[in-house]
């Protein structure tokens, strides 16, 4: 991961000065970032696993703390198992908070699309949520 | 945009997922990432020396656009016409818009003062933006922000940038490309409005048109359901209107709008067609001032000479639309990245403009490299994230043809060897021939 950020980093760098202002600062990079991170994902011809599969350190807000750990694993491991552009599209929509309209434009597809991906994400996602587990591949 | 008004966001989900563990860095990150952004630095630079042309401002969003919006648009889109006659007239369009693509391609030369307004937020502020331009048949330019002391100057058979204002150093950019995908003069602006309009007008299939004064000269106001995003690229309009003045068939003001909703103007004002004043484009930097010079690396040469230095024959159109002549070729031995840095390194590249008037066409050749995989559209700007260009295979070549609003026309292409790139003032069918006659320049 440490790898793909550095070369995106490079690539805004270097690309700034033809950044024309036309798109959100945040959406261009969002682009670069998210090309790059398919370019390494091609490289290395693997799926990477982006998100950590270990349980946060903080855990998510719910009555129970324990539970909460465990069903954080399932939904990092669930995330993990989605295919590139389902994982892109829930964390920029649902994590990130972009717009489909943003998100189609960083992933460069229709927003249609966006929506048919988002749908097919969260059902993949949401036995994880729940607590009942499950692999999404 | 999207009009679903169903739920967007799964908020649990995502609180959800914000609340994972990402890894953290390595502990070098920062200390290699500041080493990598110093080596790159040099390349920053030379790129960065001048970009006024380009437009500064922020994407807008158009959702929730408020009533000064429109109050704006009433505004912009009425001022300085008198409508004296209105009919649905085909063939006046046709007349009208082949006259201005005759303008365009005869001219030798065009001085004027350019003047840009689009709307700057959903709150329907309007941001004005003026310039003093010059340019001529050969591809020089010069541009001056108005009220302003300084220039940007391009030399096309240079290949030189100049921009000064009041600073003690001024820019002195040299070896730049004649154009796209490689870092060509910072002209945008004007390379990509005026034969956009005349495209975006032949194609359109309800053209309106009325007789109008337009600042109290007799024009033709042409209306028609298209989209230029001249000033916006991203943002999307529905609809044109196109002030023609009679007396030199050059567009005079274009007024975009979507859903009947002011977006943008492009008025071209005090137009002074072959008619260049000595020392134009004479670059007078302040007295005393210093060069910050760079080099992107191109170097003009023949096109037969250029073989020698690539060591590959470059492919030369076998047709090009009547009037196009080959103005000037360059070649560059190793140069930055196109697509926003997002391919290879370039090498090897040859690119050559032909010109008719104030049109241009360019075509480019560079090696493909190791990894062919990693090139996409040379020509893939940020304005156009979201979109693909068609599939499209010309000879060896298979690549994307992209004729599209907010873009200027193009194909690109790869073999196992040469990335090959078409650009410029073409209609699609032009641009398919034009790429479909490419042949290797025999020595």
């Amino acid at each position: 991961m440490d790898d793909a950020l550095q070369d995106a980093y490079v690539k805004a760098y270097v690309g700034l000065p033809a950044f024309a202002g036309a798109s959100t600062f945040g959406t261009w990079l969002y682009r670069i970032v998210y090309n790059t991170c398919l370019d390494e994902l091609r490289r290395r011809g693997r799926r990477p696993v982006l998100v950590s599969a270990e349980p946060p350190e903080e855990p998510a807000a719910g009555p129970d703390p324990l539970a909460a750990i465990e069903h954080a694993a399932d939904l990092s491991r669930a995330l993990g198992g989605l295919g590139p552009e389902l994982r892109a599209a829930v964390l920029l929509v649902d994590a990130e908070g972009l717009t489909y309209d943003e998100a189609a434009a960083v992933l460069g597809i229709p927003a249609g699309t966006v929506a048919s991906r988002l749908n097919r994400a969260r059902a993949l996602l949401r036995p994880a949520l729940r607590g009942e587990g499950g692999d999404p591949r | 945009m999207t009009d679903d008004p169903t739920p967007r966001r799964d908020a649990e989900l995502g609180a959800a997922l914000r609340a994972l563990a990402v890894p953290e860095h390595a502990p070098d990150f920062d200390a290699r990432l500041k080493q990598r952004l110093e080596r790159e630095r040099p390349a920053r630079q030379r790129s960065n020396v001048i970009s006024f042309p380009r437009l500064p401002f922020p994407k807008l969003t158009i959702a929730g656009v408020a009533a000064a919006a429109a109050a704006a648009f009433v505004f912009f889109g009425l001022q300085g016409a008198d409508v004296r006659q209105v009919g649905s007239e085909p063939a006046t369009a046709a007349r009208i818009t082949a006259r201005m693509a005759r303008a365009l391609a005869s001219a030798s030369s065009l001085t004027g003062r350019l003047t840009i307004r689009n709307r700057e937020s959903e709150l329907g502020g309007v941001h004005t933006m003026r310039w003093t331009f010059a340019l001529d048949a050969d591809g020089n330019f010069r541009i001056s922000e108005a009220g302003e002391a300084g220039a940007l100057i391009f030399l096309a058979a240079e290949g030189r940038e100049v921009s000064y204002g009041a600073d003690p150093v001024y820019g002195d950019r040299r070896g730049l490309a004649p154009g796209p995908p490689d870092q060509g003069p910072s002209d945008s602006i004007l390379q990509r409005d005026l034969g956009s309009i005349v495209r975006a007008l032949a194609a359109a299939r309800d053209v309106r048109v009325a007789e109008v004064t337009h600042q109290g000269k007799p024009a033709w106001l042409l209306r028609a359901p298209a989209s230029l995003r001249l000033v916006i690229p991203e943002d999307p309009t529905d609809r044109i209107a196109v002030t023609v003045d009679k007396a030199t068939a050059f567009p005079v003001r274009i007024v975009e709008t979507l859903r009947g909703r002011f977006v943008s103007e492009v008025r071209f004002d005090r137009l002074r067609v072959d008619d260049l004043p000595a020392g134009t484009f004479r670059p007078t930097p302040p007295a005393g001032s210093r060069p910050d010079a760079s080099d992107v690396g191109f170097r003009r040469v023949s096109l037969e000479e250029s073989a020698s230095v690539v060591g590959y024959a470059p492919l030369a159109p076998s047709w090009l639309p009547e009037g196009f002549a080959r103005a000037e070729t360059a070649v560059a031995r190793l140069t930055d990245p196109t697509a926003l840095g997002q391919n290879p390194v370039s090498r090897d590249v040859v690119s050559t403009a032909y010109r008719r008037g104030l049109g241009r066409v360019i075509v480019t050749t560079r090696l493909v490299g190791a990894d062919a995989s990693a090139w996409r559209d040379p020509l893939a700007l940020n304005e156009n994230v979201g979109e693909r260009g068609e599939p499209f295979r010309f000879g060896d070549y298979r690549g994307e043809l992209a004729v599209r609003a907010g873009d200027v026309p193009h194909v690109w292409g790869l073999d196992d060897r040469l990335v090959v790139t078409v650009s410029g003032d073409l209609t699609r069918a032009e641009l398919i021939r034009v790429a479909r006659s490419l042949a290797p320049l025999r020595r």
